[in-house]
């Protein structure tokens, strides 16, 4: 009895460190792993979620986590499965093909007004337009233009292959620019 | 003309094609215009994806995130002891359903060769038990001379 109560004693303290090893690691990197979970999803509530969802995920996966490795890129590969899983399984949008996406009726928003463009009000359109992307292309764009990562290490993050990497952010790079046609004209005239 | 390159202009306008890539894809731009535009306009995507402003998290988001991660440390152990006194529970009941406290009346080899059969019934219904192997180690003779003394007696 004593010596199991021993070693439940030395679980549980084993485990607290864990989650104190944990919590210090997730405060680290909160802002950067917000900021992904953010231009992952459509609002300030679903990356609230989604981030709280991986964070829980990856705590019960902690003692899988390599101590020497990246903990953020490690917990952004669980926030992107998190994401995708939770796509697939909600349903609550439906993952169109890139090439059957509907262009016309987003040109149709403000992301077509050329006046919004010269008056500097683009946080709402490339917001939008990156929103309309199928999440696959999306995390991709966000890794490498937003945060700066190599194509090797999005290809790390999203577990796919480099040239993976690099088609999805071509082709998700070519969808936005039509989308954001009239804001890139205006960047390349000098009126932004 | 030689054919557009495509994703490569992705990968030209991020610093990630070999220099020998890097050199035939500039020897290309040189000569075609469409190229030159694609590569104009994703460098200007990229800026206007870079001019988002930075979100930041509500200040109580880490506090619940903390919270619900604690909570799954907390469901953690109470589940396992349930798990374990479960276990301990079936096997004790299963143990003293099987097995009765005394032995059988008989010589020394009779009495070994009625342990025998009962372990090897419990065996058969709990392969991988515990129970059955100390039974086994414990057992007074050799594992022939029960296995052939109890084939002997059900052989008619």
């Amino acid at each position: 009895m004593g010596e199991s109560g021993t070693i439940a004693a030395s679980g549980s303290m084993q485990e607290a460190d864990q989650a104190d090893q944990f919590a210090t690691l997730i405060a680290e990197n909160w802002h950067r792993l917000y900021r992904f979970a953010y231009h992952l999803t459509r609002s300030r509530e679903e990356a609230e979620d989604l981030l709280q969802q991986a964070a829980e995920e990856a705590f019960k996966a902690f003692h899988r986590f390599r101590p020497g490795t990246r903990f953020d890129r490690w917990l952004m590969r669980i926030l992107y499965t998190t994401l995708i899983d939770q796509v697939r399984k909600e349903r609550r949008r439906k993952v169109f093909e890139l090439d059957s996406l509907p262009l016309s009726a987003l040109q149709a928003g403000d992301a077509s007004d050329p006046e919004a463009a010269v008056e500097g009000s683009l946080d709402g359109p490339v917001r939008r337009a990156l929103d309309a992307l199928p999440p696959e292309f999306r995390a991709v764009v966000v890794l490498v233009d937003i945060e700066g990562l190599s194509y090797v290490e999005a290809a790390d993050v999203l577990g796919c292959p480099v040239g993976t990497v690099r088609s999805r952010l071509h082709r998700g790079r070519l969808a936005l620019r039509e989308w954001l046609r009239p804001y890139v004209d205006a960047l390349k005239r000098g009126d932004l | 003309m030689q054919e557009h390159p495509s994703d490569q202009l992705t990968a030209y306008v991020d610093g990630e094609l070999t220099l020998e890539e890097a050199a035939e894809v500039a020897a290309h731009l040189a000569e075609c215009a469409h190229c030159r535009e694609v590569v104009s306009d994703l460098r200007a995507v990229q800026t206007l994806l870079r001019s988002l402003p930075e979100p930041s998290p509500d200040p109580s988001l880490l506090l619940r995130a903390r919270e619900r991660v604690e909570s799954v440390l907390a469901r953690k152990p109470r589940l396992s002891r349930w798990l374990i006194a479960g276990a301990v529970s079936f096997a004790v009941l299963t143990f003293v359903a099987l097995v009765p406290l005394s032995p059988p009346p008989g010589s020394h080899e009779a009495g070994a060769v009625w342990h025998f059969r009962h372990h090897a019934q419990l065996a058969s219904a709990h392969p991988l038990s515990d129970v059955t192997l100390a039974s086994y180690l414990s057992s007074p003779l050799p594992y022939d001379t029960l296995e052939e003394a109890v084939l002997s007696r059900e052989t008619p």
